[in-house]
């Protein structure tokens, strides 16, 4: 795990916890925020897929594991491919401009990191049975008992397809963010 | 692990691993007719019932998790080897439930769109019924994959003399 992010420019130093338990929680809040604001712009029809890119920026920018940036290594161990083309657009204006590595090495997980990365998916796939029985709950209720749901003012398709915007996000943040939340304080290098 | 299991008062051994892949295989085969048939039956009580026995008993009959009379041993217990084992079962289901989700994911936001669907009333029955049987096909995977990770990877077992 990295103890400092780049944003903007400006590192962050993140080796304390108790900062990285707060981005953590920021990240979150700001998925809860975003979900509530998209569902009164149009139920999620169109804005729901803003959910999936918002979780893939958040692993880009902040958390990493499945992007080479971020806090934690790619849990593949393996670096970004080498390209000769300039920085998109993007990443200039982010000032973000990848590492010049000279090798895998810098991205590639030793045992104990391999381990810590399986357990926290372990712990994320347990954490996801509520969401999955949440989903099975309303698929029953939709499919066989309608008008148990009349009540709600979500239709079945509706609350399933939010359970299904959460569990995805939840799926790609969820093993990072135990991973953040759970290491120590890093010791300064030096 | 156990190398072996009784069917019908058959021994069947289990301790070659092509066997054991060939018992995940039928599984899954059946798990896939049933959830079909719930689909394509209209979600009678009677085939609800059906459905999560056949869960139960094949939940029961794999083991791992809370079961401990399964193939598996409970996920509770175990040495520090079957604990790194199970995290590793874990990451890799993990990594195919996000692609289980997807499929999901894609027919309900087809079913939610209405102009995305054709107005061929077949289709729409299929519409409505189809982003249920993904999501029950979906919970029945994820409950059962890490055990059948387990089951899948684990190399040939040498009988105990």
């Amino acid at each position: 795990m990295r103890a400092e992010l780049v944003l903007m420019g400006r590192r962050v130093d993140m080796a304390q916890r108790a900062r990285r338990r707060a981005l953590v929680v920021g990240i979150y809040a700001v998925f809860a925020v975003l979900m509530t604001g998209l569902w009164f712009v149009d139920q999620w029809r169109s804005t729901g897929t803003y959910i999936y890119w918002a979780a893939m920026l958040a692993c880009w920018l902040f958390l990493g594991g499945y992007y080479c940036g971020g806090l934690v290594k790619p849990f593949t161990g393996k670096g970004p491919r080498q390209s000769d083309s300039a920085p998109s657009l993007l990443s200039l204006k982010l000032r973000m401009y990848p590492a010049q590595v000279d090798d895998d090495r810098a991205y590639q997980n030793d045992e104990r990191e391999l381990n810590q990365r399986d357990r926290a998916h372990y712990l994320a796939y347990q954490a996801m049975a509520v969401l999955v029985v949440a989903a099975w709950i309303v698929a029953y209720m939709g499919m066989v008992r309608p008008r148990w749901m009349a009540s709600i003012p979500m239709t079945p398709y509706q609350m399933f397809y939010g359970i299904t915007l959460v569990t995805l996000m939840l799926i790609f943040t969820l093993p990072q963010c135990i991973l953040l939340w759970n290491e120590p304080d890093m010791e300064a290098e030096g | 692990m156990r190398t072996d299991f009784i069917l019908l008062g058959t021994r069947i051994n289990i301790a070659s691993r092509s066997r054991r892949r060939w018992l995940v295989a039928l599984v899954y085969a059946a798990f896939a007719v049933l959830v079909i048939a719930w689909c394509a039956f209209n979600v009678q009580s009677t085939w609800n019932f059906i459905l999560f026995a056949v869960f139960i008993l094949l939940s029961r009959f794999l083991g791992g998790r809370s079961y401990d009379d399964g193939l598996l041993p409970a996920f509770e217990g175990g040495d520090e080897r079957e604990r790194y084992r199970r995290y590793r079962a874990g990451y890799i289901a993990y990594e195919w439930l996000d692609l289980a989700f997807f499929p999901a994911l894609i027919a309900i936001a087809v079913k939610i769109n209405p102009r995305l669907v054709p107005a061929n009333p077949a289709f729409h029955i299929f519409v409505d019924r189809l982003p249920y049987g993904l999501m029950i096909a979906v919970g029945i995977l994820y409950y059962t994959l890490p055990q059948c990770i387990l089951l899948w990877t684990e190399p040939d077992i040498e009988e105990a003399q």
